[in-house]
C-alpha cells in the first residue's frame, strides 16, 4: 500500500509568509523578555525581505527601539532608519504628522556618539546623558528638518525625536569643560519640574 | 565588574520595580534605592531593558496604555537607567 502525501498551500498566501508570521512572533516574544538585540535584528530580516508592514512596523519598530539602551550597538542608522519609514512617523508610538518646521535638537555622549539617532527637544536630557561620560561628554546641537524626524518616543523626561542623522551637521553646543561641572541633582529638579508643569497643565500622555 | 541578567533575572528584578511604580508614592522612587547594590554591577542596557520590561508588564497588567503616574515613574527610571549602568 502508498500513502499518497499531499503537500498544500493556502493559494492567497505566498510559501514563505508563515516564515515571516513567525518571525513576528519572536520579535513581540522577544520584547516580551527585553531582548532588544533579537527583536530589532528579527525586525531587520524581515523589512530586509520585504515581510515587514507598515500595520507591524508601527505596533514594534518604536516600542523595540526604546527598549535599546544602546541601538546603534545592535543596528546601523541606514537600518534603522529604513524600520522607521517602513513604520511612518509616530509619536508616542501612534502614527501622526511629523513637525512642519525644522526643530532644535539636543543630544549628550562622548565623542563617539556625535551621530547617534537620540536627540531632546531638551538641551538638560542632553547634559544629563554627557555627564555619564566625565572628562569626555559634550553636547551636541542641530537644527533638523522635518524629513529627518523619523519619531518622537518617551515623552516623559526625554522628549526624544529619533533622527536620520546620515548626512547631519552638528554643532557642538558644550564641551567635556562645561560637562564637567554640571549638577546631577540641580539637572534632575530641573526635568522634575518640566513633568510637574506638564501634570498641572494636564499634558501628561 | 559587570554581569548579564538573564531573562528569570530580569523579570524578578522588574517585578520588584514595577511593585514600586504602581505603589503610587508622591516622589518617583530611583532605580538606586529600589535595586541597593545590585545598581553597581548592572550592565547599562540590562537596566534599561529592566525597566521597559517593567512598562510592558505594567501595560498589561493595567490596560492597554500605562496609567499616567506610573509611566511618569517609569520614564524617570528609564533616563537614571541611562545614566547610571555601566557599558
Amino acid at each position: 500500500m502508498t500513502a499518497t502525501v499531499r503537500v498544500t498551500t493556502d493559494s492567497a498566501q505566498p510559501i514563505w509568509a508563515s516564515r515571516g508570521d513567525r518571525r513576528i512572533g519572536w520579535a513581540r516574544a522577544a520584547v516580551g523578555t527585553g531582548d532588544d538585540a533579537a527583536a530589532a535584528v528579527l525586525l531587520d530580516l524581515l523589512e530586509r525581505d520585504s515581510m515587514l508592514t507598515p500595520e507591524v512596523a508601527v505596533e514594534l519598530v518604536p516600542g523595540i527601539w526604546d527598549l535599546c539602551a544602546t541601538p546603534m550597538l545592535v543596528l546601523s542608522v541606514d537600518r534603522w532608519a529604513a524600520l522607521f519609514r517602513r513604520a511612518g512617523y509616530t509619536h508616542d508610538e501612534r502614527p501622526a504628522e511629523p513637525p512642519r518646521d525644522p526643530v532644535r535638537l539636543y543630544r549628550g555622549s562622548d565623542p563617539r556618539g556625535e551621530f547617534g539617532m537620540c536627540w531632546s527637544s531638551n538641551p538638560d536630557v542632553a547634559r544629563l546623558l554627557a555627564s555619564h561620560y566625565p572628562g569626555e561628554g559634550r553636547v551636541w546641537t542641530a537644527i533638523v528638518e522635518p524629513w529627518r524626524l523619523l519619531a518622537f518616543v518617551a515623552p516623559l523626561y526625554e522628549d526624544q525625536y529619533v533622527v536620520d542623522t546620515a548626512g547631519l551637521a552638528p554643532e557642538l553646543f558644550e564641551g567635556p569643560d562645561l560637562v564637567s561641572k554640571l549638577d546631577l541633582d540641580v539637572l534632575m529638579e530641573r526635568l522634575d519640574a518640566v513633568v510637574d508643569t506638564a501634570a498641572a497643565e494636564g499634558r501628561l500622555p | 565588574m559587570t554581569e548579564k541578567l538573564s531573562p528569570v533575572d530580569l523579570h524578578l528584578k522588574a517585578m520588584d520595580v514595577l511593585d514600586v511604580a504602581l505603589a503610587g508614592r508622591p516622589d518617583p522612587s530611583g532605580l538606586r534605592e529600589i535595586l541597593g547594590a545590585d545598581l553597581e554591577v548592572l550592565e547599562r542596557g540590562d537596566l534599561v531593558r529592566l525597566v521597559m520590561v517593567v512598562a510592558a508588564d505594567a501595560s498589561l497588567a493595567i490596560g492597554p496604555r500605562t496609567r499616567p503616574d506610573v509611566r511618569r515613574r517609569l520614564g524617570r527610571m528609564r533616563l537614571e537607567a541611562m545614566w547610571q549602568g555601566s557599558e
